[in-house]
């Protein structure tokens, strides 16, 4: 179980001083899909960063199965990042000098018990195109490699910072419905940030942030199937 | 356009590293080259000024003696514009070890020496004497001393009148054995006819100074002078003046040799850092084109990054070599240079060279700009997100199946960086090859004084005795020699005047075969020393012919053999060669193994002595006349090796800022990301070692050839101990750049690095 208690980042420019979230509080169960929803500047990214351990809390608490996240040391950071979070990013982030294979098999070597990558590959259903680099690949097939590579590491958390945003209405359902069977099947917690309201209907938990505040945390008790839903 | 300066101006501040690489190599380029050009356009300005004002010859004819006729004759040859008689001989120094050379001219019209200080020269004064500045410094001999030489007939004692120089003693060393001046030992002095004649019984004029419009035939000069004519030397050969043009020509080759590595670099850093901006802006250059800027307007932007750097690098190299390379140097120089005056011009080429940095900067900026200007706006623009990776499906077979991904993915990048890692090989190919160079030839001429003072020279002291003087009893263990100068001719009739050494039999001169194996001299025929065979292209078995000064037939010399005698560039024959060609054996040296200096001193036969430590010393006086520029050049290529290093370092790590925060996100260690940023730049540091290795070694025979003089071989020989001092040098100025850089990487925030995809 996922917790944040009375979390704030508050950033400076200048004299100006940013709150990007501002001392939200809220519950994510395990093994579940949420979305946290908003518009731009809600500070829906800050949330994802800070659980993911790439930001700092200005104040506030997060605890994961009870640990304390915050207040962690960079090295005892970078072991939670490893262990315990998969990262899939709007604009895929990998590695273009290495081919779709290499860029999973990367990732699973720094773990001592990853999946099978070549297994992972052809579970996001890119067996036959594994050995491309990803210039030669569409947006689609990138995001499934950026997938893959999440998943490889066994992680706890799967955290997507808007994963469909740059993709088209039909290669994006595709891309959430792998996500979802991905998770369920590896009892993985899934947080997607999203500004994309269509979304919402087929979490089991919504939270709404607006100008770093949370404006509703609900759970869906009858989400959605993905092709259900209307872009 | 306006505009489109402060978006130049904006991004050389948010790229400075990049462009402080390019700034740095085209200052020290500029630094080293235009430091050292002042020193060779001063000189030769001034040497040209010290020409002209004392309108010295440019011709010297050597004859047994020169009579009033003669000089008529020669007046009245067509070439000849103005010609004066000139007697001189070496006088001691009455108690004293030195000794002045002293000259009656007939008419000073040519070659008239500069008055420094006193009287002018008056050619009736019975008692004057004017001597040279620089001798009469470094002993302490002010005007209205009195001075007395021992002459032929007896003690003379003259009033120094004045003091003066000339500018045929430019690199006046005293003695044909003798390799750099020493004017506490060796000065030169005029005197008037009268005066003359109280050293010498009489007048003889050995020595004609002609200002000629062109060289006179040989012929001509041996009709009128008949059998008493011996050589004739012109500025080319006349050491004592043309040693200043080896020596500036030697500055412009070096200088030439060392800027030329570094304005490579700056041309490569230049594209590399071009092709890294204009590729990160695809978009901007996209949108431009379609906002409706032209093409040439958008290449007229980029050519002007290419501008501005070198030029304020170009600038400042200007400045600064000028106020520290010209005067180092300049110092150095005027060790064994002595002119009246000194001074630093920039030269003209120094100019140059910024403008053809310049412009090749201009041509790499264009030309990495060109590659995005085509097609159309659209296409630029789409073109922006993801770099140029290979089309095809890898095959994870052979060579690359066998790597981790971490040395794939930084083959991978070499592949797509071609240039940026060219530039890092050869940085750290030029940072060995100049630091091999550098105290290579610490050890080169280390080893070859080595060579000759303690395998080739074996005797403590040699005596040189007066003119006229034969042998004398000595007890000690010692070995006669006869040095002479000669002309001598080859087979292609090349005409050199160079030395030639007749030996007695004795243990005090070792010659030794390019094996160091010990070697005698043969009983007919002549051997010659390696580098004076190979100047001259003469080879074992050639015949040549000798003519030795004062004597007026040519001989005719079997060279046996080529000898490493690393000094003097000589050709050596045994007392029985050399008597089996009809020549008397006339020693002119004593070497002797004994130490007591003060009793050959004593002996009146003697003119002069000089230790074995003394001619080591001298020899140093060039060997520190080099390695001052060589420290110099040692500086500039570390700096070399950190800026290219660095900048490698820092455009790999900028180029990959985005993949390490993405690593950072995916939990890698800071070690690991560290171990893959520092792959490529520790590949660039062994190939570059591997090559710079033999290359410096190369490089340093090279460099050694351009300094080296007539007088003395160097060989380059490199101790075990300069290829480890250059190879920690670089590797370390490697590690330390690569610990920078890792610190980069512990720094790199990963919520920015990852907001923006360009």
């Amino acid at each position: 179980m996922i917790q944040f208690e009375s979390v704030s980042k508050i950033y400076h420019m200048g004299e100006e001083e940013i709150k990007a979230v501002d001392k939200i509080s809220f519950t994510i169960p395990d093994e579940k899909f949420t979305v946290i929803l908003g518009p731009s500047g809600s500070g829906k990214s800050t949330t994802l960063n800070l659980l993911g351990g790439m930001d700092t809390a200005t104040s506030g608490k997060i605890f994961l199965d009870g640990k304390q996240i915050t207040g962690l040391r960079p090295k005892e950071l970078e072991r939670y990042r490893r262990n315990q979070i998969g990262f899939v990013f709007q604009f895929y982030n990998l590695i273009p000098q290495l081919t779709a294979k290499e860029n999973v098999g990367i990732t699973a070597k720094m773990i001592d018990n990853p999946l099978n990558v070549d297994e992972v590959i052809k579970g996001v259903g890119l067996e036959r195109r594994k050995n491309l680099f990803p210039s030669n690949l569409s947006g689609g097939e990138l995001q499934r490699i950026a997938i893959a590579r999440a998943l490889v590491k066994r992680p706890r958390i799967l955290l997507c910072d808007e994963p469909t945003g740059a993709l088209d209405s039909e290669t994006g359902k595709k891309i959430l419905k792998l996500l979802k069977e991905t998770a369920k099947e590896n009892k993985i917690s899934l947080i997607i940030v999203t500004h994309n309201s269509n979304l919402e209907k087929i979490a089991d938990q919504v939270i709404h942030l607006k100008d770093g505040k949370v404006l509703s945390c609900v759970m869906n008790q009858h989400p959605m199937a993905i092709d259900e839903v209307n872009w | 356009m306006g505009y489109l300066l402060k978006k130049m101006l904006r991004d050389i501040r948010s790229n400075w590293t990049q462009f402080v690489s390019v700034f740095l190599m085209a200052m020290i380029s500029v630094l080293i080259f235009s430091g050292m050009a002042s020193v060779w356009t001063g000189l030769n300005r001034e040497v040209d000024a010290f020409v002209k004002e004392t309108n010295m010859a440019d011709l010297w004819v050597r004859a047994m003696s020169v009579t009033q006729e003669d000089l008529e004759a020669i007046k009245d040859l067509k070439e000849v514009e103005a010609a004066s008689r000139c007697m001189s001989d070496s006088f001691s120094v009455t108690d004293s070890s030195s000794e002045l050379q002293v000259s009656y001219v007939d008419n000073d019209t040519v070659s008239h020496p500069l008055l420094i200080e006193g009287v002018e020269y008056d050619n009736e004064a019975r008692d004057g004497i004017w001597i040279d500045k620089n001798f009469a410094e470094k002993n302490s001999i002010r005007i209205g001393d009195r001075l007395r030489l021992d002459g032929m007939t007896g003690e003379a004692e003259f009033e120094v009148k004045g003091t003066m120089m000339s500018p045929e003693a430019i690199y006046y060393t005293g003695n044909i054995t003798e390799t750099v001046p020493n004017y506490e030992k060796y000065g030169y002095a005029f005197v008037s006819e009268a005066g003359m004649l109280r050293l010498s019984p009489q007048i003889l004029f050995t020595q004609l100074k002609l200002k000629t419009t062109q060289q006179p035939e040989d012929a001509s000069l041996e009709a009128i002078l008949g059998e008493r004519y011996i050589c004739t030397q012109d500025t080319d050969t006349y050491i004592p003046f043309a040693r200043s043009h080896q020596e500036s020509s030697q500055i412009c080759k070096m200088a030439i040799l060392f800027s030329s590595v570094f304005i490579l670099l700056a041309l490569m850093t230049m594209y590399t850092s071009m092709v890294r901006l204009v590729n990160r802006q695809k978009t901007l250059i996209g949108t431009l084109k379609a906002l409706g800027t032209g093409s040439n307007a958008i290449r007229l932007h980029y050519a002007c990054y290419g501008l501005v750097i070198p030029i304020l690098g170009g600038i400042l190299g200007l400045i600064i070599g000028r106020y520290t390379v010209s005067p180092a140097l300049m110092k150095v120089k005027q060790a064994t240079i002595y002119l009246p005056k000194w001074s630093l011009i920039h030269s003209p080429a120094s100019f140059a060279l910024i403008g053809v940095i310049a412009l090749c900067c201009v041509f790499a900026s264009v030309w990495a700009a060109q590659k995005c200007l085509k097609g159309m706006p659209v296409d630029i623009m789409r073109d922006n997100t993801m770099s140029q990776t290979k089309k095809t499906a890898a095959k994870d077979t052979g060579f690359m199946s066998r790597l981790s991904y971490e040395w794939r993915w930084t083959l991978r990048n070499i592949r797509q960086n071609k240039i940026r890692f060219l530039m890092g090989i050869v940085g750290v190919v030029g940072g060995m090859v100049l630091i091999i160079a550098g105290f290579g030839v610490k050890d080169a001429i280390n080893g070859s004084n080595d060579f000759v003072f303690s395998k080739q020279f074996r005797y403590e002291t040699k005596a040189v005795l007066a003119p006229g003087s034969t042998r004398f009893d000595w007890d000690q263990e010692s070995q006669w020699i006869q040095e002479s100068n000669i002309e001598l001719k080859t087979k292609h009739n090349e005409v050199k005047q160079t030395i030639m050494t007749v030996c007695e039999e004795g243990d005090m001169l070792a010659f030794y075969n390019d094996r160091d194996e010990a070697y005698s001299l043969p009983r007919s025929g002549a051997v010659i020393s390696r580098k004076l065979a190979h100047d001259l292209g003469i080879a074992p078995g050639d015949t040549v012919e000798v003519r030795v000064f004062g004597v007026q037939d040519w001989l005719t010399v079997t060279i046996v053999d080529t000898v490493k005698a690393l000094s003097p560039q000589s050709i050596f024959l045994s007392k029985q060669a050399y008597e089996a060609l009809d020549m008397p054996f006339q020693p002119s040296a004593l070497l002797t193994a004994s130490t007591d200096a003060e009793a050959l001193k004593s002996n009146p036969q003697v003119k002069s002595v000089i230790s074995r430590q003394q001619q080591i010393d001298n020899t140093n006086t060039i060997a520190e006349s080099v390695m001052t520029i060589v420290k110099l050049l040692i500086m500039a290529s570390i700096v070399l090796s950190v800026v290219i290093l660095y900048n490698l370092g820092i455009l790999s790590y900028v180029e990959r800022i985005r993949d390490y925060a993405t690593m950072k996100v995916l939990g890698f260690y800071q070690k690991e990301i560290r171990s893959i940023a520092i792959r490529e730049c520790l590949l660039t540091t062994v190939i570059g070692w591997i090559i710079g290795l033999p290359l410096g070694v190369e490089f340093l025979k090279l460099y050694i050839r351009i300094i080296s003089f007539d007088t003395f071989e160097w060989i380059a020989t490199v101790q075990p101990t300069t290829l480890v001092i250059a190879s920690v040098i670089i590797v370390g100025v490697s590690i330390g750049v690569n610990l920078l850089l890792s610190r980069k990487v512990k720094k790199i925030v990963m919520v920015e690095a990852l907001k923006s995809v360009d």
